[in-house]
């Protein structure tokens, strides 16, 4: 039998850290550079290679070379130890390099204690459903390992300890929820280096052929709506606006400036529409938001042009609530706005100001114009298709008279340049158009194929109104979403078809969705939330902390309660009545043997204390009685012993007897 | 075997330790009852039934370990803002409560009872056997059993089931060896934290001087000289053993002990006058008393190896001829004691 505490551990838990180790690592082969996974799985083969053939662990020389190679294959890798991604990169590497020198039990307590952080580096990188499950199970397992460790071990080949360290885990659960529920969620402690190398898709801040290409072949989502109430917008009014840009060079269009402005104000005209929107992580600051947006949002202001954006960044799913009015009226536009959205760059081609001016005899008023060249687009052959050809030095004049084949960024882009060339102050705004409702869960999908630019011109009386140039060319565009994939396999317009399949997606979806609503994005605000239908209208930090201490303290003392209440080897009343009995004050220097029963006790206390051997008698008696007796417990003779023994209990003692 | 009066000790050293440790909360009435841990002393042989009130816990080593990571675990969560994070730290950090639970669960309810305890040389380990009892129909694991300054004994204890558990301890003194508590510990499941337990059996081992590795009783005595009686071989009487000698007569060899191994002896018969051992303090002059005793320890084994007949004569004390098991234990113990 091996002693606990003793500096020798098991093989066989070598083994089964070794695995554990290598399972917590494995998702990682996605995250991180392969030269560095590489050199981790080499270090686990060869302390599984050490394991099977019983050699000796590496010495301290060879130890000391391994670990330069590893920490020379992060350098190499990512340039720095800083920075999360490094960070993790060194942690695994360290990992690998650890398992060969593991001789005693505070080796296997730190390697288990290390894996638990190596599992949150993960959560760095993918926070889905079927990871979390997986690494559900790698916990699992090591908990079963220390469980393991913490016996004594008479088989080497016992099976793990699953079943203890599941109930163990599941009895941590509800305090778990608690704590996760209430622990209030601050900014970070101080600021971590975001490593920007991984691409996330989503927005940018410039537009210029081809950009929104990759965007929408991706069928990623890139947030999700619920409304509030029952009137979801119809798809041709459901425009998400991003990024709004103003300035052009002829074939890149821009976002300029992005300032706080509180003058943003319109007047509402209809009814407003309350929703919230739950943001993946993206790798700009934009949050969208249907025209037109207004309310504070925690974290976040709003721009001249109504772009919503965070002030931080979009690290981690995020959500917000915000009220849009689509119908809406502006009064004034400033004099800067007028000589922004009426920038031209110098490649404007003389065929492009004749056509403008083609328009501008017959149309009295900025309407008309934006009639006919919205019907320029609707008559002459123009074609949607995400497969354009090549355009040159000069999209705009090249889309407009030769190709004639684009989709939104192109239309938008042109559609703005003519008509600045009309003297109409416009931009064009990004963002997303439709989505998806999910019947499922009722909620909005919004995925980065839907990714859609539109302009916005500045009509008199009206103020910035919204101009979407590829509904003139494929209104079906806007009524309903695009499959990308059949875009690109040649044919040029198709719609999205529901079938079984997409049934099964659309449940998974849901699923995923309030796997980001209540866990991933939960914070502060689902926390408000949360609270205000407890009816607790608002929390101090320090009433959360303590909450969660009196949570602890109320659940342990819950466990040891119950525990303790069912520790009782006897739950028999009378046997309970009778112990009460024995440990009377009186009879504390006779106890009882654990072989002598009642009577032979009552018989040598009664002759060490002659004063109570009468009430010794008596009670012993009764006790006999009522247990071995035919009457069984009569209710009345339990009493009767109760007073008894309580009067026996507190009798003291009398020296003169 | 009698053992030492230690109800006085124990009951003063308990009373004094519950007053050190109570903070002054603590005495306020109703909480006092709460945060009073009893450490009542027990006479021999009675059953100790850890209770609530008995179980100490603090985290161990790792325990701290663990506490350290789980706040490295909440700032990295904190830091890059993963929920998820913070649900595997706040999982952890239940765990750790649970496991608080379990390692005070494992100790909880278990009785113990301390065992008769032989007599030991000094010199030779002392083994106090304790009697435990799992009557909680629970699985105990990994219980550790130890005492200040000897073994440590790790056992499962089966579900309602009881063990005898020996602990040894190494005897450096004659006289009687009280070890202290017997420590009942445990770190199971998790190794987080450590629950202990005393358990004031009142166990004592009596340990008898190391005996002599040589020397002979003083002649004197073996003759009987001065007491005049002669030792004058008869055959009526049977008054001891002495080892064989070329001439003794097959009839009076004592052929049990051949065959016991212990070696040819003859049997000695006297007349009424027996021979006697007279084993004297006084007649050992100028020693270290730890010398004399040691050399008086070993006649006593040596004269009851023979089943001689022997007396003992210490400064104070005189315990009458006799001989066998009960008159060799006596004359030790007062050897041990003196």
């Amino acid at each position: 039998m091996r002693e606990l505490h003793e500096g020798t551990i098991p093989r066989r838990h070598i083994l089964i850290l070794s695995l554990l180790l290598i399972a917590a690592a494995l998702p990682h082969t996605l995250n991180l550079a392969p030269s560095v996974m590489t050199f981790f799985f080499a270090m686990m083969a060869a302390r599984l290679v050490i394991y099977q053939r019983r050699w000796r662990t590496p010495g301290r020389l060879l130890k000391v070379a391994l670990t330069l190679i590893g920490l020379f294959m992060v350098l190499l890798h990512y340039r720095s130890i800083a920075g999360y991604e490094a960070g993790t990169a060194l942690l695994t590497v360290m990992l690998g390099l650890k398992m060969l020198e593991v001789h005693a039990r505070r080796d296997l307590y730190l390697t288990i204690f290390l894996t638990w952080f190596l599992i949150i580096t993960l959560f760095l990188f993918d926070q889905g459903i079927l990871l979390t499950l997986y690494l559900l199970l790698v916990v699992w397992g090591l908990v079963a390992l220390l469980i393991a460790m913490n016996r004594v071990i008479t088989d080497e080949r016992a099976p793990l300890p699953l079943r203890e360290a599941g109930g163990m885990l599941l009895q941590a659960v509800p305090l778990m929820v608690v704590m996760f529920l209430l622990f209030p969620r601050f900014g970070p402690l101080w600021s971590m280096p975001f490593d920007t190398s991984i691409a996330r898709s989503g927005l940018s801040n410039s537009l210029s052929p081809g950009s929104f290409e990759k965007l929408v072949q991706s069928h990623q989502t890139a947030f999700r709506v619920h409304f509030e109430e029952e009137n979801i917008p119809p798809p041709q009014e459901r425009y998400w606006r991003g990024p709004v840009m103003w300035w052009s060079d002829g074939r890149e269009w821009r976002v300029t400036t992005i300032r706080a402005d509180e003058n943003a104000r319109f007047t509402p005209l209809g009814d407003p529409i309350h929703y919230s929107v739950t943001l993946e992580p993206s790798p700009t600051r934009w949050l969208l938001a249907l025209d037109l947006p207004t309310g504070a949002v925690p974290g976040a202001f709003y721009t001249k042009d109504f772009q919503v954006v965070s002030r931080s960044d979009i690290d981690a799913t995020r959500r917000y609530r915000l009220t849009s009015y689509p119908d809406y009226r502006m009064e004034e536009i400033t004099p800067e706005e007028w000589q922004m959205g009426l920038q031209l760059p110098n490649n404007i081609t003389p065929r492009m100001r004749e056509l403008v001016a083609e328009w501008q005899p017959a149309s009295r008023s900025p309407e008309q114009v934006v009639e006919q060249a919205l019907n320029h687009f609707r008559d002459n052959p123009f074609y949607y298709t995400l497969e354009p050809p090549g355009l040159g030095r000069n999209p705009v004049d090249q889309f407009l008279f030769e190709s004639r084949r684009g989709f939104c960024e192109h239309y938008a882009a042109s559609f703005v340049t003519l008509m600045r060339l009309a003297g109409i102050p416009s931009r064009i705004v990004t963002g997303y158009q439709g989505g998806e409702l999910n019947p499922v869960g009722n909620y909005l999908i919004v995925r980065h194929s839907d990714a859609h630019a539109w302009s916005e011109l500045w009509l008199e009386g009206r103020g910035w109104v919204r101009v979407d140039p590829t509904a003139a060319v494929a209104p079906e565009r806007i009524l309903s979403s695009i499959d990308p994939t059949s875009l690109l396999s040649g044919r040029e317009i198709n719609y999205r078809q529901a079938g079984m399949g997409i049934r099964l997606e659309l449940l998974i979806d849901s699923i995923n969705a309030r796997w980001n609503r209540w866990i991933l994005s939960y914070d502060n605000s689902s926390q408000s939330w949360l609270l205000m239908q407890l009816g607790i209208e608002y929390l101090e930090t320090k009433w959360k902390f303590l909450l969660i201490i009196a949570f602890s303290l109320f659940l342990l003392s819950l466990g040891t309660w119950w525990i303790n209440a069912r520790n009782r080897p006897s739950s028999d009343p009378l046997r309970r009545l009778y112990d009460r009995f024995c440990s009377a004050p009186l009879l504390h220097n006779y106890p009882r043997q654990p072989q002598e029963g009642p009577h032979d006790y009552a018989q040598r206390t009664a002759a060490q204390l002659p004063a109570h051997a009468a009430q010794i008698r008596a009670i012993s008696q009764l006790y006999i009685t009522l247990r071995y007796g035919r009457s069984g417990s009569d209710p009345q003779q339990m009493e009767r012993l109760k007073e008894r023994i309580n009067a026996f209990y507190k009798a003291k003692e009398d020296k003169k007897g | 075997m009698t053992l030492p009066d230690m109800g006085n000790y124990s009951m003063d050293a308990a009373a004094t330790d519950e007053k050190t440790a109570l903070l002054p909360i603590m005495k306020i009435p109703p909480l006092r009852h709460l945060f009073r841990l009893k450490r009542r002393p027990v006479r021999p042989g009675e059953t100790i039934t850890f209770g609530i009130r008995r179980i100490y816990i603090l985290p161990t080593g790792q325990g701290m370990l663990f506490s350290l990571f789980l706040l490295l675990l909440l700032i990295g969560s904190i830091n890059y803002q993963i929920n998820l994070g913070y649900m595997l730290t706040f999982l952890l950090a239940s765990l750790g409560m649970v496991a608080m639970i379990h390692t005070w669960r494992n100790l909880l309810g278990l009785s113990v009872q301390g065992g008769r305890v032989e007599p030991v040389f000094n010199g030779q380990e002392a083994c106090f056997p304790l009697h435990i009892s799992e009557r909680n129909r629970r699985n105990r694991y990994a219980v550790r059993f130890s005492l200040a300054d000897g073994a440590v004994v790790v056992r499962d204890l089966p579900a309602g089931e009881g063990q005898r558990i020996p602990i040894h301890a190494p005897t450096e003194r004659r006289g009687a060896f009280d070890p202290g508590p017997i420590t009942l510990s445990s770190v199971y499941p998790l190794g987080l934290f450590r629950a202990w337990c005393y358990a004031d059996t009142g166990m004592s081992c009596l340990v008898y001087p190391t005996p002599a590795p040589s020397g002979q009783p003083p002649t004197e005595s073996l003759e009987g000289g001065e007491s005049g009686g002669s030792s004058g071989k008869g055959s009526d009487d049977f008054v001891g053993l002495i080892p064989y000698r070329e001439g003794d007569s097959l009839r009076h060899i004592h052929w049990k002990a051949l065959a016991r191994e212990r070696g040819l002896v003859t049997k000695q018969f006297g007349g009424d006058q027996a021979q006697r051992i007279s084993l004297d303090w006084a007649l050992l002059p100028g020693m270290d008393t730890e010398i004399r005793l040691s050399l008086l320890c070993r006649f006593v084994l040596l004269a009851d190896e023979q089943q001689q007949h022997y007396h003992l004569k210490l400064p104070g004390l005189h315990l009458p001829e006799g001989n066998g098991e009960r008159h060799k234990h006596d004359c030790l113990a007062a050897l041990a004691r003196f």
